[in-house]
């Protein structure tokens, strides 16, 4: 079966048995090519959800919402891995939970798409099989996926879910990892980084899409709303921006599983990953620690070891 | 009278105003129309509407509201910050975005006392719109009362018809422009043409009459705790929405050498109505949605008349989610 | 064109600290500027919007009454950023004041009748406002009899105390006081206002009841004062909303259709009765 439609009547399922009290899934969104959360409490619903490149929400935020309840739970590998860090950091309960891996390709970059349809309006969007068939008025265009696939998930290591209850499909084939080249970058001098950073944080509006698309980011109260005392300004400005992104960088490092939900979140195509995959690397090379994965081991901060090479913390 | 603009004047009718005035037109940029400053050899974008709103030009993402400091004996100084005094001028503007700057009147300017800074930016600024001759994907701007070939708010309303532009004067201010600018009159067979554009433009006005007051009535209806379940409580539909005008006032600096600036701010964040006793009144995501629909569609249209939405679709396409406003007002019973 | 944003400088000239735990001060300010000082009027009711340069600013009542000329008084409790900024000030310090903001007491339908104030804790600064103008002697004639019911946590929390006891000597004036709870030497009442105003039991007849307080006790004196007869229309509170501008801009306090910065802060429970619940 079509894991779409497995997950219909597993969905289905859950809910008229009383297994889960609420389903998260993907239902179509109001616009060509999105798709939008839903939450379903009755069975009925069920035939709405949907799966594919346009689920590009990571639905894992929405937990902390509905603690005692029993919920079913939609994730990609990256919202799995996200899940991961939530009960490894006792924010969400595993008993309560009803996880169904699905398979995933890649989302859409809207970004990406954006930049190709050059102004061009989109009207209406399809998903067969590679490609991605687009129209508006006057035109049509079919863009192979692996064209369009978002930034973090070209860069995926790890298509498959690892923690789950039933997972959907045995893992397509996922988009060809390019392995971003990230050395590339690093080579160049700091002055052209920090240009790069500050072009970046100019488009900032402080929305808070960002944190608040991010799983990771689930502090009930952000650094950034603390009055006392009070740690960023809050106007906008460009030290804000900066501020707030280079401390939620370092909040959610050990953490950030780079979904690229909160670069997907951002309505001023703020490229956050020019922190958050950064970290994700120095994580695994520094400290053999991949965000997500082996649930039992420590919290990247928790597993401080007497060897560490640099003695500031000591 | 119905003044005709070829359009290869265009470019010379917009130097001309550029020197009086701060001239924004559409703009495309990486794939999206945006409002920038018009400089010579700029070609403003006639399809689709921006990405961000004209507000931002009236009311700024953050502004100094003044300056304070010290005079030598330490008591305190308050300076007035200095403007670009040239008006603005905005050509290529939609007409919901044109009259969503009148509603932003109604609050700034309306209801005592005028709000100064707004009133400087807005003071003088001539407002050129264009009429939609294809309305976007997420445009509802007729279920909401407007039009895409609405005049409020506007000065000078743009037909873009073969060859050029029918101009026409829709406002004591557009027709003083226009006398000065004296454009040749358009053929009988042109202001035929942009008429048909105009009513092919409009649609039949689907506005709900009574909403407000049904709205009213329906504060602690459930169906709230089931609109606001996939928000995430960001500020991306507040801040893109052209009528949205709340704001923070915030000191930077110092006692010495400082500033007092006003923000944006949106009633979506939780800290919005937090009291310093820690007594929150719109203590969660439901209420707080809550608060921005009934704003828009009730608690607005009690106070000034006119919903202010003006259906631009902005916040559809900016939400991460796709959480739909149409959708929405769908599911109270509104529009659609 | 002055901006409706930038305060009038005004220097601190009194500072009272009003309770025990030294969370209330009450301040004395008075304008820099001669014009300003001669041509800020306000009426009972009214809160300005009180700056610390550096800090920002903060919406407080205007505690001295129209009646006291001269200078300004505001009554602050430390509460956040702002007000420990204020706590910390000294006599001589200079800060910022614009207003006055907000609708007043509606001293129209209250001429004539008796009046029972009913206040807890620092509630009873915008009260004492009105209280000061009704018992001035230019005003008390055109009123029947004038009742305060006050009470605090505890007798440290009762602010205003010097004036409490000048009130509570005048024969023209009738006073109860109660605190939560005593402190040993406390010889008066002890219980909630609440429950005091149920033993005080006024008459609607010819009355107004003006309330301000904490959440939770204006609930129940509302709750009881309706038990004792009291029409929605002869209620008069005064809210609080988090506030920015002051003056119908900002769009942060407003509950329902209405700005509490310009339509209030003062309401009549017959106007909050018909308000969404969201304050
Ligand atoms: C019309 C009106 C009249 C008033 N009159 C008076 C008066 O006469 N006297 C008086 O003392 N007060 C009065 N107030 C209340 C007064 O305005 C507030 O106490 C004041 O604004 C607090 O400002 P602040 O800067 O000290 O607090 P802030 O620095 O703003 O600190 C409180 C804020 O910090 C944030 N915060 C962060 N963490 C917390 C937390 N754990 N708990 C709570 N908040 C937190 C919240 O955003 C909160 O609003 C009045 C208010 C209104 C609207
Ligand atoms: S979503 Fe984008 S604009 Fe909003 S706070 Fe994050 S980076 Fe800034
Ligand atoms: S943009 Fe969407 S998610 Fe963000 S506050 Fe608005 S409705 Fe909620
Ligand atoms: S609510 Fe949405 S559609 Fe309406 S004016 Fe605002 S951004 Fe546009
Ligand atoms: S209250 Fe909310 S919806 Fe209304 S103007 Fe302010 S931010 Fe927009
Ligand atoms: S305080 Fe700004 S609108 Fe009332």
């Amino acid at each position: 079966m079509m894991p779409e439609a497995a997950l219909k009547e597993l969905a289905a399922r859950l809910l008229e048995e009383g297994l889960v009290d609420l389903f998260i899934g993907y239902g179509p969104g109001s616009l060509p090519l999105r798709s939008t959360p839903v939450f379903l409490r009755q069975a009925a619903g069920a035939g709405g959800l949907i799966l594919g490149p346009t689920c590009e929400n990571n639905l894992a935020p929405y937990l902390a919402r509905f603690p005692g309840e029993r919920v079913g739970l939609v994730v990609k590998a990256c919202d799995a891995r996200a899940l991961v860090e939530l009960i490894r950091e006792n924010q969400v309960n595993r008993e309560n939970l009803y996880v169904v891996g699905v398979p995933c390709r890649g989302v859409i970059c809207r970004q990406k798409l954006e930049g190709r349809l050059a102004g061009r309006e989109l009207t209406a969007g399809r998903i067969e099989g590679d490609a991605v068939r687009c129209g508006g008025h006057e035109w049509e265009e079919a863009i192979p996926l692996d064209q369009l696939v978002h930034p973090s998930c070209a860069h995926c290591r790890l298509p498959a879910p690892e923690l789950f209850d039933v997972c959907l499909g045995d893992g397509e084939d996922p988009v060809a990892a390019s392995g971003e080249a990230l050395e590339a970058r690093d080579a160049r001098d700091a002055g052209a980084r920090y240009r790069e950073f500050s072009r970046e944080m100019e488009k900032c509006l402080l929305c808070y899409a960002c944190r608040q698309a991010c799983p990771a980011c689930y502090c009930p109260e952000c650094f950034v709303d603390r009055s006392q005392p009070a740690w960023m300004g809050g106007s906008g400005d460009l030290s804000d921006c900066m501020l707030f992104h280079l401390v939620r960088a370092l909040h959610v490092a050990g953490r950030c599983v780079d979904c690229g939900a909160c670069a997907r979140a951002c309505p001023q195509r703020v490229d956050l990953r020019v922190l958050n995959r950064r970290l994700e690397q120095e994580a695994r090379e520094l400290f053999g620690f991949t965000p997500g994965l082996d649930p039992g081991h420590k919290t990247l901060p928790g597993s401080f070891r007497p060897d560490d090479p640099d003695d500031f913390v000591k | 009278m119905v003044g005709f603009i070829p359009e290869a004047e265009l470019d010379r009718v917009l130097a001309r105003l550029a020197g009086p005035y701060r001239l924004y037109v559409p703009v495309s940029c990486a794939g999206r129309v945006e409002l920038g400053e018009w400089s010579p050899g700029i070609r403003p974008v006639l399809e689709g509407r921006a990405y961000g709103t004209a507000k931002q030009l009236f009311l700024p993402r953050s502004e100094e509201l003044f300056a304070f400091g010290t005079h030598p004996d330490g008591t305190p100084r308050v300076v007035q910050p200095e403007r670009d005094r040239r008006p603005l001028a905005l050509f290529g503007l939609r007409p919901c975005d044109a009259r969503a700057i009148g509603m932003l009147d109604q609050v700034f300017l309306g209801q005592d006392p005028p709000d100064d800074p707004y009133r400087e930016r807005r003071q003088g600024a001539l407002l050129m719109g264009l009429v939609c001759s294809r309305p976007g994907r997420a445009c509802f701007c007729a279920q909401v009362g407007g039009s895409p070939a609405g005049t409020a708010g506007l000065d000078l309303l743009f037909t873009r018809i073969g060859g050029g532009f029918c101009v026409e004067a829709v406002s004591t201010a557009g027709e003083a422009h226009a006398a000065q600018e004296d454009w040749p009159a358009a053929t009988a067979a042109q202001v035929a043409g942009a008429r048909e554009i105009q009513q092919a433009a409009a649609p039949a006005a689907m506005a709900t009459p009574g909403l407000a007051q049904e709205l009213e009535a329906r504060f602690e209806d459930e169906v709230w705790a089931r609109l606001h379940e996939k928000c995430l409580g960001c500020a991306a539909c507040t801040f893109f929405c052209p009528t949205c005008h709340c704001f923070d006032v915030m000191d930077a600096g110092s006692y010495d050498h400082g500033t007092r600036l006003r923000c944006w701010d949106s009633c979506m964040f939780p800290k919005f109505t937090l009291h310093a006793s820690g007594h929150n009144p719109r203590l969660s995501g439901k209420e707080r949605m809550r608060q921005r629909v009934m704003h828009k569609f009730c608690y607005y249209p009690l106070r000034f008349g006119p919903e202010a939405c003006v259906g631009c679709g902005r916040c559809i396409e900016v939400c991460p989610v796709n959480l739909d406003i149409r959708a929405v007002l769908a599911e109270l019973g509104g529009s659609e | 064109m002055k901006s409706p944003y930038v305060p009038e400088l005004a220097i601190i000239e009194d500072i009272v600290e009003e309770t025990l735990a030294n969370d209330v001060k009450t301040f004395r300010v008075v304008f820099s500027n001669e014009d300003t000082r001669r041509n800020f009027s306000y009426r009972p009711g009214q809160f300005a919007e009180v700056s610390v340069f550096g800090l920002g600013e903060a919406p407080i009542s205007i505690t001295s009454s129209p009646t006291q000329v001269g200078y300004l008084e505001f009554a602050v409790k430390k509460a956040g950023v702002l007000t420990t900024a204020l706590h910390q000030a000294e006599k001589g310090d200079c800060i910022g004041v614009r207003g006055p903001y907000g609708n007043v007491f509606p001293v129209e339908i209250m001429e004539g009748k008796h009046l029972v104030f009913i206040a807890g804790g620092i509630g009873l600064a915008p009260l004492r406002s009105l209280f000061n103008y009704c018992i001035d002697p230019a005003h008390r004639s055109q009123y029947q009899t004038v009742t305060m019911l006050y009470g605090a946590r505890s007798p440290g929390d009762l602010v205003f105390k010097w004036e409490l006891e000048k009130w509570g000597a005048r024969p023209d004036l009738v006073q109860y006081v109660t605190v939560d709870r005593g402190d040993g030497q406390w010889p008066g009442r002890v219980g909630f206002v609440p429950a005091m105003l149920m033993d005080v039991r006024p008459s609607p007849e010819d009355t107004v009841a003006i309330t301000c307080g904490p959440p939770i006790m204006i609930k129940f004196v509302l709750q009881n004062l309706e038990q004792l007869g009291f029409a929605p229309e002869q209620i008069v509170t005064t809210l609080e909303m988090r506030m920015k501008c002051g003056i119908g801009k900002c769009g942060r306090c407003n509950i329902g259709s209405q700005y509490v910065c310009l339509d209030g802060p003062v309401f009549t429970y017959a106007q909050l009765r018909h308000m969404p619940k969201e304050y």
